[in-house]
């Protein structure tokens, strides 16, 4: 979205959800993961996304804001991958989107931890300037702010927008 | 006498003419390619530390596996091109199917043989061994899906070969693992050369079957395509750069392969 | 005794039997597809029999009798084996090659070398020690392949067609190294050459359908064959048929007067003529009536063959009498230029 506005493609765009980490355990959690704090611990094999990637950027920043260091086993190049690893019990715990976890259909536990409001995701929402059909494109932004969109969406796991 | 001036003549033109057309299927994307690399930038690229690192890491399990292929490889064609059993067709089917097996499932099916639940996983983890997510298991990844090229020139290799000689050593006195040694396997050489080239091969683009069992980790597992795969995300002039150098060390591979395998070829001995 | 040998492959319809002293050597001889070669092939172990047996200097080398199933592998028979096709390791030099049997059994480097030094110079090969395989001619090879054979100082040696691909201008060389480095050894041969036969065997064995037809010191073989095979060989009209008061009657009818009888009337036996002594409507009382089949020149002769019997003729001879093929003609002989001698 940065390198559309940049451009001055869209209009202001305007965050419609919001997104942050939890950690995905194998279920039962072996490993005993309860925080944060404990994927920096060595016994605990952590798959993380790599930093190329949302997630990964996610968790870097979360590991600086909060001082833990994790040494991961994995950087993944997807979510998909890091759940992979998680679902299979080759890693003891993976940090991705609390709607990842949410969208396993419960084939991996998800632990909370508090330190994730630090680092949030947020989705942009914009009509591109050029659009053919610029008034469908409003209309449908305004339905994703609207509130069956954001039930939906809340639904799914997404946090409120700020 | 008119078939074998058939099978002797002049190629139809039209055949020569479908032939250029995949020639420039094939060349063409590579080519392609190649007009997107960011010149000016392209020592930089490839020389970034994650990419020297995805590139040794790249050799170094490739080579491994490439002897474990040989180690494994050898046998299983002995086997399989040399002795007569039950079920000895079936089994050669199933030794070949990493080849047609789409690499992910061959990842799927490591982890659920050496992953830590997997069938092997917790008598590996009693004995200390601790297979995933380490360069282990990328070379077992690899040797996987490049073992079969081995086999697979190998015993087609001792098809044509025969046991002739092996016979006469026999008489000769020696034992099967001296025949084995001092006449079978000197005598195939071009086609282990050549086998264990092309096993490297596969082993240096192997992608789905590590990303899937090994994990991606710069200097332990992640490898070049493991790299180019990662760099497309952020950065595609990386990406592309490293694909080039990976063209042109699988190019070289291949020279390599057709050199060994064509001047000691097995004429000499069919003119005995 | 150095060698029992009785074996039957089903397979192949062979069923042979076979004994040889210590130090002698058998020319198995024999049509196309007789079994010489499987006969070779179970002795050096790389085909096994349905039944029997083979023993050589007192250890067995298979015993296939009753419920027992004993099986030497060949590498442990210290037989040797020489094909047509010398078959050279082509991966080894000359004097690597000859060396390989020495160092199979465990001799060190040095002393096989000079194992197969001396076995190259035995076969007039020294000066070809350090080349490859590929730059050997033909006879060179297949000397280079005796002395291999005969490095592990083998209890046996094989030959099968030893010259059988080889040049006629060389094959002599090869057959005079044979009959020099054969001498004394057990020897078992294979050919198709009576010339071998002659040359390097004591005895022959004549192979026919996997059956032995004749057997014999050779000279007797040939003068008095048994078997077709071996008439053909010896090139003599082969007659075979029951002794009568004035000589012989054929399996096909024909009287054949002789004059000197050995057998008893009654008695089977066989008569031989050579083709030279056959004339065309000549006055002799050995009558062959027929038509002729054939005619092939043979050295400064032509032969006209009517069903079995040949006879060796001048030009002339089937120029003056028009012969040809179709032709009705008698071939004679005379009592005297027929010798018979009893099978029983």
């Amino acid at each position: 979205m940065g390198k559309l506005t940049h451009a001055s493609l869209t209009g202001t765009p305007v965050n419609f959800a919001t997104n942050r980490l939890e950690i995905a355990v194998p279920k039962g959690n072996p490993a005993k993961v309860r925080s944060f704090a404990d994927l920096a611990k060595p016994a605990v094999k952590t798959v993380v996304c790599a930093a190329a990637v949302p997630c990964g950027a996610a968790t870097l920043t979360l590991e600086q804001l909060t001082g833990v260091t994790i040494r991961p086993v994995s950087e993944e190049t997807a979510v998909t991958d890091v759940l992979g690893k998680v679902r299979s019990g080759e890693a003891d715990a993976g940090l991705v989107y609390v709607t990842d976890i949410r969208a396993s259909n419960g084939s991996v536990d998800g632990v909370t931890f508090p330190e994730s409001t630090r680092a949030v995701n947020a989705y942009p929402i914009s009509v591109l300037k050029r659009s053919d059909n610029p008034r469908l494109a409003s209309a449908f932004v305004a339905f994703v702010l609207g509130s069956d969109a954001q039930s939906l969406l809340s639904a799914d796991g997404f946090g409120a927008p700020h | 006498m008119t078939r074998l001036r058939a099978t002797s003549g002049p190629v139809p033109r039209w055949v020569i003419a479908v032939a250029i057309v995949g020639g420039v299927f094939v060349l063409l994307p590579l080519a392609a390619m190649a007009t997107r690399v960011n010149w000016g930038q392209f020592g930089a690229l490839v020389s970034s530390p994650s990419s020297v690192a995805a590139l040794l890491l790249s050799l170094r399990t490739s080579l491994a596996a490439t002897a474990l292929c040989f180690v494994l490889g050898v046998p299983m064609a002995v086997v399989v091109g040399r002795t007569r059993f039950a079920g000895q067709r079936i089994l050669r089917s199933l030794v070949l199917l990493p080849l047609v097996l789409p690499p992910v499932v061959g990842g799927i099916a490591l982890l659920y043989t050496f992953g830590r639940q997997g069938l092997l996983g917790s008598t590996l983890s009693i004995l200390g061994v601790d297979i995933a997510f380490s360069t282990t298991a990328v070379v077992l990844a690899q040797t996987f899906v490049a073992l079969p090229f081995l086999v697979l020139s190998l015993e087609g290799a001792l098809r044509t070969a025969g046991t002739r000689y092996e016979e006469v050593a026999a008489t000769l006195g020696a034992r099967p693992t001296t025949v084995l040694w001092r006449v079978t396997l000197p005598l195939v050489l071009p086609a282990v050369l050549s086998g264990a080239v092309l096993s490297f091969a596969r082993a240096l683009g192997e992608f789905g079957a590590t990303l899937t069992f090994a994990g991606s980790l710069q200097g332990v597992t992640r490898t070049l395509p493991l790299e180019i795969y990662l760099q497309r995300e952020t950065d595609p002039d990386a990406a592309v750069a490293l694909a080039l150098v990976l063209v042109a060390v699988a190019v070289v591979v291949i020279g390599i392969a057709q050199r060994v395998a064509d001047p000691l070829s097995l004429r000499r001995q069919g003119s005995l | 005794m150095s060698l029992s040998f009785s074996a039957a492959l089903s397979a192949r319809s062979l069923e042979v039997d076979l004994e040889l002293a210590g130090g002698e050597t058998v020319a198995i001889l024999g049509p196309n597809g007789a079994g010489k070669s499987t006969t070779i092939g179970i002795l050096a172990g790389l085909l096994r029999p349905d039944t029997g047996f083979a023993t050589l200097d007192g250890r067995s080398l298979f015993d296939f009798r009753g419920g027992t199933h004993k099986w030497m592998p060949p590498h442990a028979r210290n037989v040797s084996l020489l094909a047509q096709d010398p078959l050279l390791f082509p991966h080894l030099t000359v004097r690597e090659n000859v060396a390989f049997g020495p160092r199979s059994a465990g001799v060190s480097r040095a002393r096989a070398h000079a194992t197969a030094d001396h076995w190259l110079d035995e076969v007039e090969a020294s000066s070809l020690a350090g080349r490859k395989p590929a730059e050997l001619s033909g006879g060179e090879a297949q000397r280079v392949a005796v002395a291999r054979a005969l490095a592990t100082d083998p209890r046996l040696l094989l030959l099968d067609e030893p010259m059988a691909a080889l040049d006629v201008t060389v094959a002599p060389l090869v057959r005079r190294v044979l009959r020099r480095v054969l001498h004394g050894r057990t020897v078992v041969i294979v050919t198709h050459d009576i010339l071998d036969a002659l040359v390097l065997a004591d005895r022959v064995i004549v192979l026919n359908e996997g059956r032995i037809v004749d057997a014999g010191p050779t000279r007797e073989v040939l003068e008095r064959p048994r078997s077709r095979f071996a008439a053909d060989l010896a090139g003599l009209n082969l007659l075979l048929g029951t002794r009568t008061a004035t000589g012989m009657v054929t399996h096909d009818g024909d009287q054949v007067a002789v004059t000197d009888g050995v057998a008893p009337i009654g008695a089977r036996v066989a008569a031989v003529i050579r083709p030279t002594a056959m004339t065309v409507g000549g006055a002799g009382s050995v009558r062959f009536e027929g038509t002729i089949t054939d005619l092939e020149p043979r050295g400064d002769l032509i032969r006209i063959r009517v069903g079995t019997i040949a006879a060796d003729v001048t030009p002339s001879v089937v120029a003056d009498l028009d012969l040809a093929p179709g032709h009705r003609v008698a071939l004679t002989a005379e009592p005297r230029d027929v010798t018979m001698y009893s099978l029983d």
